[in-house]
């Protein structure tokens, strides 16, 4: 029996809205077709209005999880144009900061991979791992979302209790290595959920342009970080975290070690980070001409475009986020599936539908 | 990646200006399916393509392309409003043109379907340039 079976725009697993139409037969999913704009908020077209530093509070507001690359992301953009260079301080807590954001984000994602699994212990654990993370956000910015450390040319607050981003990080580290990981890798419930499920192949995932972990759980050995490095990510020691199944086990893999790997990065930058003054500059004068800046956020590289004409606003934005590119590779991974995994294939790219829609 | 093999092999006359974001260049004529069959065989993944109005009502279109860390970015423009569709030599061009053609109502010859990806259906197409009053059915 074949049919047609829409889910959204609300979607009732992952709690935002996003529409899919998948084309069945039985109980086998044949074709999907993805449904975005939902969240559509035009902020490339309100950033033309708003002059460059109204518009790092814009930017912020792309995306709830990782508000902080976008800005950073921005700022970088604007400093490529203008030719300004950022204190080595200030570049080392633009590092710890971004990490700390993907350690949150990672740990939210698998949470709610627990969720989708049925798994409500593991849920109840990443969640209270990742209140560690937002408590130290909070107490670095004095925000638990949109923590505004990012200017032109430099960042908004210093680093200062060091000790207790440490002691954090290695609690984060024991806690994922010795609990999180095995259970992901060695618990029956979630290997029967997701090895060999939602598979996206190499071939595919650089043929999409598949991003981050998504792309790097297909074997694409591809991360900003190391392949374009920025902020003070070439003094530090990191290894991408490279998986080939290309199935929703692996991008599990993928995220879980890059947890780990970012503890050991935060560790290192709160080591090397150099004395010295931190701030940019509230006011910022951009020369006419066109700039680029990517870094490598949590779901994979944002890319962000500007062109000036000299104004004190900018003449044209372009925000390219990883979910965008990484959401039409579902349709590659729903093809063959069981209706009863599409809910965890769709959730295994960590999509974000806020930087999709922009 | 070798920058000059690049302009013999695209029939790009000026030469790459290299920045700390990469290396930029334009041209007028662009055949912009070659440039995508030859970054696609050489392994260069699309990063976007960035559309952006020009005071000739025309819109000059960059293309982003990543190899292994270094961006070659190329730029050309719109000819009537219309450039040649990427998506079927690289899918990762298939949804960036359907939100630029939401956008901006640049015509991509060459497919098929462009159904709105940001819009809903049945929308007319070209909400950032109702500055410049144009839509497709303006055209």
């Amino acid at each position: 029996m074949s049919y047609t079976l829409p889910i959204g725009p609300y979607h009732p697993a992952l709690e935002e809205p996003y529409k899919i139409e998948l084309d069945c037969e039985g109980e086998i999913v044949r074709d999907a077709r993805i449904q975005i704009g939902f969240n559509f908020r035009a902020i490339e077209l309100l950033a033309e209005q708003r002059n460059y530093t109204q518009n790092i509070a814009l930017f912020e507001r792309v995306c709830g999880i990782c508000s902080n690359v976008h800005t950073l992301t921005y700022c970088m953009a604007i400093e490529h144009l203008a030719a300004i260079e950022v204190p080595r301080r200030a570049q080392f807590i633009r590092v710890i900061v971004a990490e700390l954001e993907r350690l949150h984000s990672h740990i939210l994602w698998a949470g709610a991979a627990a969720h989708i699994m049925g798994f409500q212990t593991l849920f109840m654990t990443c969640f209270y791992l990742r209140e560690k993370v937002m408590d130290i956000l909070e107490a670095v910015s004095g925000n638990r979302v949109n923590y505004a450390m990012n200017c032109v040319g430099g960042v908004n607050r210093d680093i200062e209790d060091i000790a207790a981003i440490r002691d954090m990080t290695k609690s984060i580290e024991t806690a994922v290595s010795e609990q999180l990981i095995p259970i992901f890798t060695k618990d029956k419930t979630v290997l029967a959920r997701c090895a060999g499920v939602g598979i996206l192949t190499r071939q595919d995932a650089i043929a999409w342009g598949a991003l981050g972990p998504t792309a790097r759980a297909s074997g694409v050995a591809q991360d900003i970080r190391r392949d374009d490095p920025y902020a003070a990510y070439s003094e530090l020691e990191f290894e991408p975290i490279v998986q080939t199944d290309g199935d929703v086990l692996a991008r599990i893999v993928v995220r879980a070690l890059e947890i780990v790997e970012s503890c050991r990065i935060i560790q290192q930058a709160l080591e090397k980070m150099p004395p010295g003054t931190w701030k940019g500059s509230p006011f910022v004068e951009v020369p006419s001409g066109e700039a680029v800046a990517r870094i490598e956020a949590p779901r994979g590289e944002v890319f962000y475009y500007i062109a000036s004409d000299g104004s004190d606003k900018p003449r044209r934005v372009k925000v390219r986020t990883p979910s965008f590119m990484n959401m039409p590779t579902v349709r590659l991974m729903m093809k063959n599936a069981t209706l009863a995994d599409a809910p965890l294939i769709q959730a295994s790219i960590d999509p974000c539908y806020s930087c999709t829609d922009r | 990646m070798d920058f000059d093999l690049i302009r013999e092999k695209l029939g790009i006359t000026s030469p790459f200006i290299e920045r700390k974001d990469g290396y930029w260049n334009h041209a007028n004529n662009l055949d912009v399916r070659q440039m995508a069959s030859f970054f696609t065989e050489n392994g260069a993944r699309l990063i976007t393509i960035v559309a952006q109005p020009t005071q000739n009502g025309e819109f000059r279109m960059h293309y982003h392309w990543d190899m292994n860390g270094v961006i070659a970015h190329i730029s050309t423009d719109t000819q009537a409003g219309e450039i040649v569709s990427i998506a079927e030599i690289c899918p990762a061009a298939n949804w960036i043109e359907r939100e630029i053609h939401d956008y901006y109502a640049i015509h991509f010859r060459g497919r098929e379907d462009l159904p709105p990806l940001i819009l809903r259906s049945g929308d007319p197409p070209g909400l950032f340039y109702w500055n410049g009053k144009k839509t497709e059915g303006e055209k």
